[in-house]
């Protein structure tokens, strides 16, 4: 009797206790306990209690509890539920809790940013392209004051570490888009991209080693975000000495628009900077752009981005003794569509392109009219499997038409208007299939190391190929990291008229980059070797098979005191190519080519900046004698055996730009002046030696020599 | 008197504290177990009172005694919530510096702060916040031609902080601050109305925690109806200022921005 009396006090005592408190310990995947997670009912979630430092925890049962739930959360992990009638020993209950996977919200900003972001060299946003010294406002102008950058030709598009500018590649919004500058047929022109500051959120920049989540880049990448959501609506005009331009942001219910268009005109620049624009007649462009976004859910958002350019220039042109006015013309129009789409930790997206063109470029007996257009499509999965592990997945397509209709000299050299031409009509296609792997792998808070797969699937008789790679980022500190890029990269060379065909270009690449931040500056150096194998055909006499490149730069940013910034960097190019006579001395070799700015930037009162470049002159080949030919009615030149042997002269430019933000507090919020003045010392910088028609004699086609610049923007 | 007002704005902090941030009763009611842990309990308050005791006494000891405290957990299981309220700590520390004029001393206590917290292992949303906030406060001793550098920097950490955790309002408010106190000719203040509204709307904490952070929602609300006031948004400024009051009636930040209020 006095036993079962015992049986059942016991067994009250621990029913009871069962039902007043639950206790037990919380632990990690390592069977680490963890301090300060919360422990509660779903349905009392403010009656809950926290784990001590070994993880244990003591929580008082509400009334209702036996239909509950038992929710375990901390921060960094995911949160662990647990039904009550599946509690075995309410008094050891054992949690373990699992590191947090980015959820699905996460996702939708994690989502924006490139798998490869943290292999990117320079990241630039809009407040760091206006504040650039070089830039005039322009995203690829930016570039190009980057130590990384090896343009010569004053253009904006991207030549990063001595490779030609046709092997890197652009892509907004993951699409891809050629040859991104304007009235680019002319020598000396190109000076400004197509894309307008205002819609971009932000740039990566991937000097060499461009990751392979992208194709068709030999070289390196520039990859533009555009803008999403429209903070506010605002209004702004422009209006400068050869231009005048309007952009609204508006959002509209959930639709967020940007539309912008500009319309440029040459004759007040021109006048006002006569006599140094010798050979600039006219430009006359017009442009529009357009961008919607809308956030249809959580999960699924979708961006398009139209954008259209008509563009004229004439300008005095010379080739191989001949001059002449060069007309250019042409119409441009390219969309993007972008829809994304994220669920739980996956994220799917579609990728749409489309560009057509028409130009028409006369010159002498040359007569040429090129109609392009391209189709690209990509599909994309990206997984977030946890904090560490990242991959990405996908295939494009992308068809690329360029039809020709030209009248070209008969002769390279002769381009007088009665010398003998050809007439060519040639239409050619390519189809490139491809498909693609990425994966990147954070082991510690100090490595992050990434590794890419892409291979073509040949269509028809087409050569199969496969591009690698292999990155990793090392932290030294919270101020050091290097960066080794290494891999094998493939890209088709854009048709033109010279070269009227799809070219597939290869590369080989190694990368050691350093960088060190500190409270005042920044110090960043790299070294770079490469191999370039494909026919690049660079004039029709002209073919370069195989360039080996071998580079090392460094940059350095000082802030001084609070308003003053001084930077300096040099890049050094050792370039060998390979033409048909064998190994030659490349044009890319630079012994030199230093950029130095001095900034004063007081949101106040003014931003200032003086910017000097300069760079040995460019190796070219002599032309040392000529032969008359009566039935190309043109002396025909005979080049120097020294390829490559003679040199222009160096090459000295010094800028100097203004801007100053007025805040208004009425209707219009703010007044933005500027004005630049471009190689203050009106230095001749040589571009090209130019020889007269029987090349007895030669003078030099200058770059851009002393012009001033100004304007205004209201925002309203 | 400048200390004054100032002592009277932090005891409004800590009178709000209890009063919103840690429904403490029914979460201490259930509290039946131990807490071994007691230097990290209620620690937000605690660091809070201490910098109110350093301003009152115009003496750092007890924020000092504090840190000293924090530095010596070594336990590894709460040594990198110890780190973070250490940051904590230097954030208050570097105020109190430079409410007293020792700019070189508060301007180390802000590096001591983004140091500790660059260097965590692991970052979680509450680091990355904690980390953009102090970025923001460094910039006055940097600024300049730094101020953008170091903006966009916060800026980074914030977003980072909200891609971890998307209900954290200290996240929309670091990432408003930021954007407030970022000159308008360099493209600031387009996002701090939207992000504020955010925060405020947001519970400071998931579920009570005394050893986790709950600031940012008053900061929020006092910001916004800065921002109203500043763009002249009269009637915004003043329903934001009635919902403050009345969810925080002791907070003397808020209170004070009455008189701008007055005849608008």
């Amino acid at each position: 009797m006095r036993t079962t009396i015992l049986f059942i006090l016991i067994l009250a005592a621990s029913t009871g206790w069962a039902q007043s408190r639950f206790s037990g310990q919380v632990t990690d995947l390592a069977n680490q306990p963890v301090f300060a997670a919360n422990v509660y009912f779903k349905q009392h979630p403010q009656q809950g209690t926290t784990t001590d430092l070994d993880g244990h925890f003591t929580l008082k049962t509400p009334a209702d509890f036996q239909a509950d739930t038992l929710v375990c959360s901390f921060i960094g992990y995911q949160t662990s539920v647990l039904p009550i009638q599946e509690i075995q020993y309410p008094t050891n209950i054992q949690i373990q809790l699992k590191e947090q996977s980015l959820n699905i919200n996460t996702i939708t900003v994690s989502g924006k940013s490139p798998i490869s972001e943290q292999f990117a060299v320079q990241q630039l946003k809009p407040l760091d392209i206006y504040l650039n010294p070089v830039s005039n406002a322009d995203p690829l102008k930016a570039i190009t004051f980057l130590a990384a950058s090896t343009n010569t030709d004053e253009s904006a598009n991207p030549n990063l570490r001595g490779s030609p500018a046709d092997r890197s590649l652009v892509v907004l919004n993951g699409v891809p888009v050629q040859n991104p500058v304007r009235n680019s047929q002319i020598n000396g022109t190109g000076f400004f991209s197509l894309f307008n500051t205002e819609v971009i959120s932000n740039i990566q920049v991937y000097p060499g080693n461009p990751p392979l989540t992208y194709g068709n880049s030999s070289a390196g990448l520039v990859e533009v975000q555009l803008r999403d959501e429209v903070p506010e609506n605002s209004l702004q005009l422009s209006a400068g000495l050869a231009s005048a331009g309007l952009l609204t942001q508006q959002k509209i219910g959930n639709n967020h628009f940007r539309l912008y268009g500009n319309y440029q005109f040459s004759k007040p620049f021109i006048e006002l900077n006569q006599p140094n624009l010798p050979d600039l007649k006219k430009f006359d462009n017009k442009d529009i752009g357009l961008s919607w976004y809308r956030a249809f859910s959580d999960q699924l958002e979708v961006h398009l981005f139209s954008y259209g350019i008509d563009e004229a220039v004439r300008a005095h042109g010379h080739s191989f003794g001949y001059s002449d006015l060069a007309k250019a013309q042409k119409t441009r129009n390219f969309n993007i569509l972008t829809v994304q789409y994220q669920n739980n930790n996956q994220q799917w997206s579609l990728r749409h392109g489309s560009n057509f063109s028409n130009s028409q470029y006369q010159f002498g007996n040359l007569n040429s009219n090129a109609h392009r257009q391209q189709w690209y499509h990509s599909l994309n999965f990206k997984e977030f499997t946890n904090a560490k592990w990242t991959w990405q997945t996908g295939i494009n397509h992308d068809f690329q038409q360029a039809g020709f209709q030209d009248t070209i000299p008969r002769y390279f050299f002769a381009f007088a208007e009665n010398a003998p031409t050809l007439a060519l009509d040639t239409t050619i296609r390519l189809h490139q299939l491809e498909a693609y792997a990425y994966a990147s792998w954070e082991p510690s808070s100090d490595w992050v190391i990434s590794a890419g797969l892409r291979s073509n699937i040949p269509i028809a008789e087409q050569e199969s190929y496969l591009s690698f790679q292999l990155s990793a980022r090392y932290r030294l500190d919270h101020q050091q990291s290097f960066l080794l890029g290494l891999g094998q990269y493939h890209n088709y060379r854009r048709p033109a008229f010279v070269g009227q065909h799809f070219e597939l270009l290869r590369s080989r690449q190694i990368s050691l980059d350093y960088d060190l931040q500190w409270d005042e500056g920044q110090l960043q150096a790299a070294i770079f070797a490469k191999q370039e194998q494909g026919n690049q055909e660079i004039e029709r006499y002209l073919q370069v098979l195989e360039s080996q490149i071998m580079g090392t730069e460094i940059s350095l940013q000082q802030d001084i005191g609070k308003y003053w910034r001084a930077e300096a960097s040099n890049i050094l190019i050792r370039q060998r190519i390979r033409t048909a006579d064998g190994w030659q001395r490349g044009d890319q070799t630079l012994h030199y080519f230093v950029k130095a700015a001095l900034q004063w930037n007081h949101p106040r009162y003014l931003s200032a900046s003086m910017v000097y470049m300069t760079r040995p002159g460019t190796y070219f080949t002599e032309v040392t004698d000529a032969i008359y030919q009566s039935e190309s009615r043109s002396f025909a030149p005979v080049f120097s055996t020294d390829f490559n042997g003679a040199q222009l002269g160096a090459y000295h430019r010094l800028d100097l730009s203004l801007s100053r933000v007025i805040l208004l507090s009425g209707n219009i919020k703010s007044i933005i002046v500027y004005a630049s003045v471009n190689n203050i010392l009106n230095q001749n910088n040589q571009q090209v030696r130019r020889y007269n028609s029987d090349f007895s004699d030669f003078d030099y086609g200058y770059f851009q020599k002393r012009t001033i610049y100004f304007g205004t923007v209201f925002n309203w | 008197m400048k200390n004054l007002i100032i002592l009277l704005f932090l005891c409004s902090c800590l009178s709000c504290e209890a009063h919103n941030n840690t429904p403490a009763p029914p979460y201490q009611a259930s509290l039946v177990s131990y807490q071994p842990t007691s230097l990290l309990e209620n620690i937000e308050q605690k660091i809070k009172t201490a910098f109110i005791q350093s301003m009152v006494q115009q003496d750092n000891s007890d924020m000092d005694k504090l840190a000293k405290q924090l530095k010596e957990v070594s336990d590894p299981k709460a040594e990198k919530l110890a780190h973070y309220w250490r940051a904590y700590l230097h954030y208050y520390q570097t105020i109190y510096f430079m409410e007293n004029d020792e700019e070189k001393t508060a301007e180390k206590h802000i590096d001591k702060a983004i140091d500790l917290l660059e260097n965590m292992e692991e970052k979680n949303s509450e680091d990355y916040a904690l980390l953009a906030m102090a970025r923001g406060l460094s910039i006055p001793f940097k600024a300049g031609i730094r101020a953008p550098f170091i903006s966009g920097k916060a800026s980074k950490n914030a977003n980072k902080a909200l891609e971890l955790n998307k209900q954290n309002p200290r996240a929309y408010f670091v990432i408003a601050s930021n954007d407030f106190y970022t000159p308008e000719q360099y493209g600031g203040g387009k996002i701090v109305e939207e992000n504020l509204l955010k925060a405020i709307n947001l519970p400071a904490q998931d579920k009570p925690n005394p050893y986790l952070p709950a600031w940012g929602q008053q900061e929020a609300y006092e910001m916004l109806i800065k921002f109203y006031i500043k763009k002249e948004r009269w009637d915004d400024a003043k329903s934001i200022f009635a919902e403050a009051s009345e969810k925080f009636p002791d907070n003397h930040q808020i209170s004070k921005l009455a008189s701008k209020l007055i005849n608008k």
